[in-house]
Order: C-alpha cells, then sequence, then structure tokens
C-alpha cells in the first residue's frame, strides 16, 4: 500500500479514530489546567485587587514580569506542578497513543470505543513504553554524528562576519534537527506500529530492529510521511492560531483567539492519529508480503460473554409425516 | 529676465562659496572658525593598518595645553590597548575575559607600545623621558617631562606607536577583515590643576575621558576598505594597493575609525549633516532602519537640545562574530547591533542607534569623566533616550510592539533594570567601584534615568526642557560634574533642587508606597441634643429626616485609609479616593512620617485608593500593593492566565503529538 493509500485510510475517520483524538485533546487540555491552576489562583489573590493590573489585561509584557520580580518564590510556586505533571503526562499519551495504534492494526470495524479501547491500549503500554525508550536511545547515538557536523560547521562558520551566516547555520541547525527529530519520531511510531500488527509472534528487541531496519529501507517514503504529518500540525496551528486569529487587543479579540487555538489543538492531535494510521496502513502490507501466514494479527481476546441460564429446551420440530 | 536669472545664480553661488568651509591651500578645512571648545589638545598622526597582522603603526604628534592654573612637570597617558595586553590586567581580570555577554577567545590579546617617545615644553629642548607605568597595569603611563609646564604653557610630544588590536569582544578590535578601533591610539589624560592628572586605569566598568581638541589623521588602509571615521575626509589618495585617507576633526575629544571590504554605504543628508550608514552584505535592511532611526534621533535632539553641530555622523554596523563592538559612540561615529533576523516589531536596534546618538551629545560634547560620574553621561543620555523612542515610537510600545500580543516601552524596561538591583550603589559613585558589572549597568543608566524621571514629575515637562537645555549650554564642551549639575539646575528651576536630588544621586534609598488598609463604616447619625440650635432640640432620628427633593437620603460612610510609605526617600505623591457616587478626590502627601491616614467622614463609600496613579514616582519599589479596589476585578488576572493557559497547553499538546 503506497503512501497514498495510507494517507487516504488515515483520514478515513471513523468513531474510534474521531474519539481517540478527542480524548488526546482533552488529556492535553486537562493537564493544561491542572499545570495552570497554583498560577492561576496566585494571580487572582494578589492582582484582583490591585489597581495597578489593569493594564496587564492590554498586554503590557513589563507588568508582568515587574509583577514576578516583586513577588519573590512566586515564579518557583506557580510554575512547580508543571515538571511533575508532565512526568505524569508521558505515560497517559503513551497509552492513548498505544490504544490508537492496536485499534489500528485491527482494520475499521464496528467495535465501540469504549471498553476495547481501554482494553487495548493497556494491552500493549509496556512494549510500546519499551520500543519508545529504546528507539530514544537509538536516535541519542544517531545524533552524535550530525550534531558533531553542526559543531564543526560551527566553528568553520565562526570567522565568518557576513550576517547572512548566521541565517545558514540557524537552517542547518533547523533543518538537521527537525530531520533527526521525524526519523525518531518516524523509528517510534513505525516500531509500534509493527507491534500492533504482529502483538507476540516476534519479540521486543526483534520488533525494534526490524522495524529501525524498515524506516532505514523505505527512509524516503518514510520521512515524507513522517514531514507531512509534523507540517501539516504547524500549518494547522499557525492558520488558525496566526493567519486567521484577530489578535489579543480586546477581550473579545482574545477569547476568539483563544477559540481558535482549541481548535487548532483539536485538529493536531486528530492528526496524531491519523498518523498512527497512516503508519499502520503503510506497515501492513509489507508485513503481509513478509510473511502472509504471520500477518493477520492475532485476535483481541475479547472479554468473556457473561453466562446465560439455560432455559428449557426447545421443542423438537415436528418430524415430517413420512405418508401412509 | 535673464538678468534677473544671471543675478539670482551669482548671488546663490555667492552664498555657496560663503558657507563652504575655509581651507588652507592643500590644508584640512576649516570646520568651525570660532572654536567650539578649548582645544586642549592637537593631535596630528600618520598611521597604516595592516590587515594580517591586525596591527596599527605609525607616529603621533601631540601638542597639548596646560589650560589650568597649575604648572605640571610630569604627563600621564592612557594606552588603553594594554588592557587586553594579558590575563593580567586590571580588565581582563575584572571582566574574566567577558564584556556585555561576548566572550575573549585565544585571538583577544592585544597592545599599544611605544617605539620611541620625545618632549618637550615650549620651545624648549626635546628630550627622549622614560615612561615608567605607575598604575595596577601599563593601560596608565607617566612621563617626566624635561621642564614644567606651565598655566597656558604648551608641551609637544612625538610617539611613534604600535597597537595590535584584540579580536574584538569589547569594544575595539576585529572580526575577519572588519576593524573597529576605538581607543587605539596613546591618548593624554585630563590635567585638572589642584587635582593632578586624572589618570584611571581602564577598568570593566568604566568608559573614557580626556580633552577637546583638534585631530588631523592620515590613515593607510589596503584601497578596498571602505572606512568610517570621526572628522571629516578631506582627502584621498592611492598609493598602489592602498589609500591614504586624510581626517580632520575640530572640538572633539576622542578619534575613533572603522573599515571593512564588505561595508556597504547609505547616505543621506539632514539638514547639512551627512548621515552615513556603513552596514554589512546582507544586512541592508537594518541599514535602512538605522538611517531612519539616526533622523528621528537628529531632529529630536535639536529640538530638545540644539542642533547637532558637526558635519558628519556615521553608524557603523559591526559583523557576525564583531558584536562586541555594537553599541559604542566615538565622536561622529557610533555602532548599532543587529542581524537580518531582527523583526520590524523589535525596536531594540532603533534604540541602541537612538542611544549612541544621544550620547554625542552627552559625552560628546558635555563630557564627564565616564570614569568617576558615568551616570552624568549614560544617566542622562539614557533619561533622553527613553523619550525620544517613546515619542517616535509610542508610549508602551518602543521596544517591543506585539509579540503575541504583549509590548514593551523602553521607559519600562528601564524601570525594570532598576528593580532588578535598585539599592546596590549610589547613582554617584566611581565606575569601577560598583558592587558587580549588573550593578552599575542598572544604577548609572536606569536608575539614574528615572530619577531624572522623578525631576521632570516635579517641575513639568516644560519646566525640565527648559532647564535641561540651558545646562546643556552652560556645559557643552566642558567637563562637567555632578556638583556642576546640582548647582545649574537649581540655578536654572529658580529653587533649590538638592534637597530633592541629593539622596536620589548620593544615597541608596529606595521607596515604596502601599495601601495598608482601607476601612469603610456605616456613618451613625448622632444622637441627643443639637447644641447649633437654640433652643437645643433632639437630633432627628434616623430615617424620619424630611425628604428633599423627593430624594430619599443614602446611607453614610465614615471611611478611613492608610497609606504607607517605606524605604528612605522622601517624595511627595498623590493619593487618588474613589468613592461609591462616581466622584474621586485627589489628595497630596509629602511622604512625610512613615504612614498617612486621610479620613472621609459622612459621605459615600471608598470604593478604591490608588497611590501615584500616573505613575510620577517611578522609583516606586512595587506598583501592586499601590491600589486597594472593592469589588475586586477578575480581569487582569484573567488575562494573564487566558494566555498562559495556551501556553501550557500547547506545550502538552506538543508532547501529545511528538511522541
Amino acid at each position: 500500500m503506497g503512501l497514498g493509500n495510507a494517507l487516504k485510510t488515515a483520514f478515513s475517520w471513523d468513531r474510534r479514530a474521531l474519539y481517540a483524538g478527542l480524548l488526546l485533546y482533552g488529556t492535553s487540555f486537562l493537564f493544561g489546567a491542572a499545570a495552570l491552576a497554583p498560577l492561576r489562583a496566585a494571580l487572582h489573590a494578589r492582582l484582583d485587587g490591585a489597581p495597578a493590573a489593569a493594564g496587564l489585561a492590554g498586554g503590557d509584557l513589563s507588568l508582568l514580569a515587574e509583577f514576578f520580580l516583586s513577588e519573590k518564590g512566586l515564579g518557583a510556586a506557580a510554575f512547580g506542578s508543571l515538571p511533575p505533571l508532565l512526568l505524569l503526562f508521558l505515560p497517559v499519551v503513551l497509552f492513548v497513543q498505544g490504544a490508537v495504534y492496536a485499534q489500528a492494526a485491527h482494520g475499521t470495524g464496528e467495535e465501540k470505543f469504549g471498553r476495547p479501547f481501554l482494553e487495548d491500549g493497556a494491552r500493549v503500554f509496556l512494549p510500546f513504553l519499551g520500543l519508545v525508550l529504546l528507539n530514544l536511545v537509538l536516535y541519542l547515538l544517531v545524533a552524535v554524528l550530525p550534531v558533531l557536523a553542526l559543531l564543526g560547521i560551527n566553528r568553520a562558520l565562526e570567522e565568518a562576519t557576513d550576517p547572512r551566516a548566521g541565517i545558514l547555520l540557524l537552517v542547518l541547525f533547523v533543518g538537521v534537527g527537525g530531520l533527526l527529530f521525524v526519523m525518531a519520531r518516524n523509528g517510534a511510531g513505525f516500531a509500534r506500529a509493527r507491534r500492533a500488527l504482529r502483538p507476540v509472534r516476534e519479540s521486543l528487541g526483534k520488533a525494534f530492529l526490524r522495524s529501525t531496519a524498515f524506516t532505514f529501507r523505505r527512509f524516503f517514503p518514510v520521512t515524507v510521511l513522517g514531514v507531512l504529518f509534523v507540517v501539516a500540525r504547524w500549518v494547522w496551528l499557525g492558520l488558525l492560531g496566526l493567519a486567521l486569529s484577530p489578535g489579543t487587543a480586546t477581550s473579545g479579540r482574545a477569547a476568539v483567539t483563544a477559540l481558535l487555538l482549541q481548535a487548532g489543538f483539536l485538529g493536531t492531535a486528530l492528526l496524531r492519529v491519523a498518523e498512527a494510521r497512516a503508519q499502520v496502513a503503510y506497515l501492513r502490507p509489507v508485513l503481509e508480503a513478509e510473511a502472509p501466514a504471520l500477518s493477520e494479527p492475532e485476535a483481541v481476546p475479547r472479554p468473556e460473554e457473561p453466562e446465560t441460564e439455560e432455559g428449557p429446551a426447545e421443542p423438537a420440530p415436528p418430524a415430517e409425516d413420512a405418508g401412509p | 529676465m535673464r538678468q534677473a536669472m544671471a543675478a539670482a545664480g551669482g548671488l546663490w553661488l555667492a552664498a555657496v562659496l560663503a558657507s563652504a568651509p575655509a581651507r588652507a591651500a592643500d590644508g584640512p578645512p576649516v570646520l568651525f572658525p570660532e572654536p567650539l571648545s578649548p582645544r586642549v589638545v592637537a593631535y596630528r598622526m600618520e598611521v597604516s593598518w595592516d590587515p594580517a597582522a591586525k596591527v596599527i603603526r605609525g607616529t603621533e604628534t601631540l601638542t597639548w595645553k596646560n589650560t589650568t592654573d597649575c604648572p605640571t612637570a610630569e604627563a600621564w597617558f592612557h594606552l588603553y590597548p594594554n588592557a587586553f595586553a594579558n590575563s593580567s590586567t586590571v580588565f581582563m581580570r575584572e571582566s574574566r575575559g567577558g564584556h556585555r555577554g561576548f566572550q575573549a577567545d585565544a585571538e583577544s590579546w592585544g597592545y599599544c607600545r611605544l617605539l620611541s617617545l620625545a618632549a618637550a615644553v615650549g620651545e624648549g629642548p626635546e628630550a627622549s623621558p622614560r615612561p615608567d607605568f605607575p598604575g595596577e597595569d601599563r593601560t596608565v603611563l607617566r612621563l617626566a617631562l624635561p621642564a614644567e609646564v606651565p598655566p597656558g604653557g604648551t608641551a609637544t610630544f612625538r610617539i611613534a606607536f604600535e597597537t595590535r588590536l584584540p579580536r574584538v569582544f569589547a569594544r575595539s578590535g576585529y572580526a575577519g577583515d572588519f576593524v573597529m578601533a576605538g581607543q587605539w591610539f596613546p591618548k593624554i589624560a585630563v590635567f585638572e590643576g589642584e587635582r593632578g592628572w586624572n589618570c584611571h586605569a581602564y577598568h570593566l566598568n568604566s568608559e573614557f575621558y580626556a580633552d577637546f581638541g583638534v585631530y588631523d589623521v592620515t590613515l593607510t588602509v589596503p584601497r578596498d576598505h571602505v572606512v568610517g571615521a570621526t572628522g571629516v575626509l578631506w582627502k584621498e589618495e592611492g598609493r598602489g594597493g592602498e589609500k591614504n585617507l586624510h581626517f580632520h576633526a575640530e572640538d572633539v575629544h576622542d578619534f575613533a575609525w572603522t573599515a571593512s571590504p564588505r561595508f556597504q554605504v547609505l547616505e543621506e543628508e539632514w539638514k547639512g549633516v551627512k548621515v552615513r550608514v556603513l552596514v554589512q552584505a546582507g544586512n541592508a535592511r537594518q541599514g535602512r532602519r538605522y538611517l531612519e532611526a539616526v533622523r528621528g534621533a537628529l531632529e529630536a535632539f535639536a529640538r530638545l537640545l540644539g542642533k547637532y553641530p558637526y558635519p558628519v555622523i556615521t553608524v557603523v554596523d559591526p559583523p557576525r562574530g564583531g558584536l562586541g563592538a555594537g553599541g559604542m559612540e566615538y565622536p561622529m561615529l557610533i555602532t548599532a547591533m543587529s542581524n537580518p533576523l531582527v523583526p520590524r516589531d523589535v525596536l531594540y536596534p532603533e534604540m541602541v542607534v537612538i542611544h549612541e546618538f544621544g550620547h554625542q551629545y552627552w559625552y560628546g560634547m558635555s563630557a564627564n569623566n565616564e570614569f568617576e560620574e558615568a551616570w552624568l553621561d549614560e544617566g542622562i543620555n539614557s533619561y533622553y533616550e527613553q523619550r525620544i523612542v517613546e515619542d517616535l515610537y509610542g508610549p508602551g510600545r518602543s521596544l517591543l510592539r506585539n509579540l503575541f500580543g504583549w509590548h514593551l516601552g523602553d521607559g519600562d524596561s528601564q524601570r525594570l533594570g532598576y528593580l532588578s538591583l535598585p539599592s546596590a550603589d549610589p547613582v554617584v559613585r566611581y565606575s569601577f567601584r560598583y558592587a558587580s558589572n549588573h550593578s552599575y549597568s542598572v544604577i548609572s543608566y536606569d536608575k539614574s534615568s528615572l530619577v531624572l524621571r522623578t525631576l521632570e514629575n516635579r517641575l513639568g515637562r516644560e519646566k525640565m526642557d527648559a532647564v535641561m537645555r540651558a545646562y546643556f549650554a552652560r556645559v557643552r564642551f566642558t567637563h562637567p560634574t555632578t556638583e556642576d549639575f546640582l548647582r545649574i539646575v537649581s540655578e536654572e528651576a529658580g529653587e533649590d533642587l538638592r534637597p530633592f536630588l541629593s539622596p536620589l544621586l548620593f544615597g541608596t534609598g529606595t521607596v515604596d508606597f502601599s495601601v495598608l488598609s482601607v476601612r469603610n463604616r456605616k456613618a451613625s447619625p448622632p444622637k441627643g441634643y443639637d447644641l447649633s440650635r437654640d433652643p437645643p432640640v433632639f437630633f432627628p432620628k434616623p430615617g424620619g429626616g424630611k425628604k428633599e427633593g423627593g430624594k430619599k437620603e443614602r446611607g453614610l460612610w465614615s471611611s478611613e485609609v492608610l497609606v504607607l510609605r517605606e524605604g528612605q526617600l522622601l517624595l511627595p505623591v498623590t493619593v487618588r479616593v474613589h468613592f461609591a457616587d462616581g466622584t474621586q478626590r485627589d489628595l497630596s502627601w509629602d511622604g512625610g512620617g512613615r504612614r498617612k491616614t486621610f479620613f472621609f467622614p459622612g459621605g459615600p463609600k471608598v470604593v478604591k485608593v490608588e497611590v501615584d496613579p500616573e505613575g510620577k514616582v517611578p522609583l516606586d519599589r512595587n506598583r501592586f500593593n499601590n491600589g486597594w479596589m472593592d469589588p475586586r476585578d477578575r480581569r487582569p488576572a484573567s488575562a494573564v492566565t487566558g494566555r498562559m493557559r495556551l501556553v501550557f497547553q500547547g506545550l502538552f499538546a506538543f508532547l501529545a503529538s511528538a511522541l
């Protein structure tokens, strides 16, 4: 299945995909609100009765900076919950994404979203965590060479006095960094897709090595796929948050901008779900071609159906009259 | 008709000829027929720049005049490049190899050495005195003169020298084929009569101090180098692969120059002043921003203090790797600081250019001792800088126009600088005695500017402008001191401003006004006999009073507002009280005592109190405790949390997509 068909499958939304996207978006929303809570409380406690705070509504950055300067310790108190929440958020996101990959591996279907989603997520959580961590280690090692190369270029350009040399360096750093980022994400994504399609027929290590080999073998289409989704997310966010945004000059405009950004965040969550589905859809025929007998995913054990009481045996249908 | 046109043409030609500077045959032009300054020094230099070795070699003939009442038998010189000679110098020890965020590297060493030295007093014989270095390093040189120089007498010095410039990280040096030569030659110090020679070592936290005079400099550089310098270029001669450029400057106290084969030149003229921008290839867009900013500064300073008197102003755009040379001022030459990525909404390049141009007045013409009283140029100039950028680019948005809905003004950023370290040092302090580089920066620039804004709020803008215009007129082309400032501004303001200004300039005190409490109590009407009536009658019962005009009498309140002053500074302040009926009253407090209570008996309830509602005490350390209000207003905090919500959520959304 080429890239085109994989993308078509990715964007053939079904209910599960939509709900998964909403779940990802909602998780970010809730964690963001939780991280903000201490700062919010502190700001209201100190600013609601301060006439000098009026300029903050208009975006006076000096007032905001002055406020944090005058309230020593506020920064630490207000932002202190961010690191633990980030740590808590990571496994939640991995859980949700894992369920998305697993459900995509089932193919389109009419299964309900709720319990099967949770079961799939729980089932694949630990192996997927292992795959993501293995991939992270791999790409930290892979990044060494290009980073050293970039540092070498930076050093070579130290003598360059043309101001445009700085732009060149920035482009190189962003380009190489972006490519490494996409490759690392592809590695983690396709490793999970492979594991979702072949849940127990190969070990974690093999799944990781084979999916890594796959991403390098099919470097170009895999990278294009990854770049497409990264760019799509930024374009979507930029379109809503910047191009269409009326700004924040008034409270009405700020509210509209905030709503547009919420739509932006929802869109990026849906695109993440679509990306996972695209990766699974792209990998499926490859695995089928490799080992058709092994390509069918093991059926997901369904929950045991509740026992029903046996009622009276139905009477046997009357025998047909044999005749005189 | 033809005759009329010929007559007009003749008149025009006569006017042009009359306005052209006089010039001796094959000599430099006379820029100011009447000297603007005492012209204590006359430098004649012939130097060549060796771009391969990064060395300036040449000769300097200096005539120095003793304009004091005291004789002297010695001469002191600054050899500023020796600050970069090795790691033991005062500058390198204090800076630890860093200056304004730029770091020295293995190529950042330099020196200035004298190859030969001869001195003569008046018409007397020439001698070759042996220099000695009495200071902590070799940035200070002392010479014993062959004879005493009497008051009004002169001494002449002939010096051959070699200066090796460092790779630039602190103002002067090279970066690739770019060179910014500042403080590059043996420079005579200032003789202050009874005080002796004023010649400090080159410290991290200090700039410079020198006498006014005339400079004639012949600079030999490679032919392809574009050069900018103090003064006017009055002759250019080619010589093979090199060229000789002859510069002449009058009534300045320094000579700096820059060169690069990569400069692109943008030029325009403003009321007879040539404005020249030397911009890096690829940075032309920023060059146009510099031009616009200089034009604005020329107009503003002309209006506020008088027209810029010199014929040229050059703005230098340092290259990548040479930004350590940026943000500096020299007579008729300033260095900017920018790169192609700085967006239009970030007005930092404009602010730097306007600040450095302002130094043409505060430092260039009002030539205070920057070692000992840096605030007289940095502080006063910062005050004018924030006024001008706010006028040109809008108050509250003069540094940052719009960054995701946030904006920042230059004046506000000065206040932030002050708040970051408000009281470690007084404003008037030897610059190298500040507690730290940060303290030196925020006190001599930011706090000093706020002190002047406080003075402006006291006098009013119109009077402040008149006072400062008069002060500048009286001190220009001299070396003013803080004492001169206090004396002259008091005279011009018509009142003794020392009691007001001295604590602000010589002390480390701060001030913080706050509203300690607001109490509103329902007023109880009086009971018993009203003795103002004859015969006495009982006070009417509440609610039983006659209704006037059909309106019911409203409830009365007895309110008490308690305002506190913390900190050592005694400054007057306005307290604005808002009442429930929509009225407001402005009350004055002279700041005396620690607290002040305001009573409001028998009136509407107090619903809001603002201390210093118009921000006339910019030295107040905390504006957020300056008020009280009921009901409380959730909107400001909600506006901030609304923005922060998007930031936090965005962070989590990014992670959700990135994994």
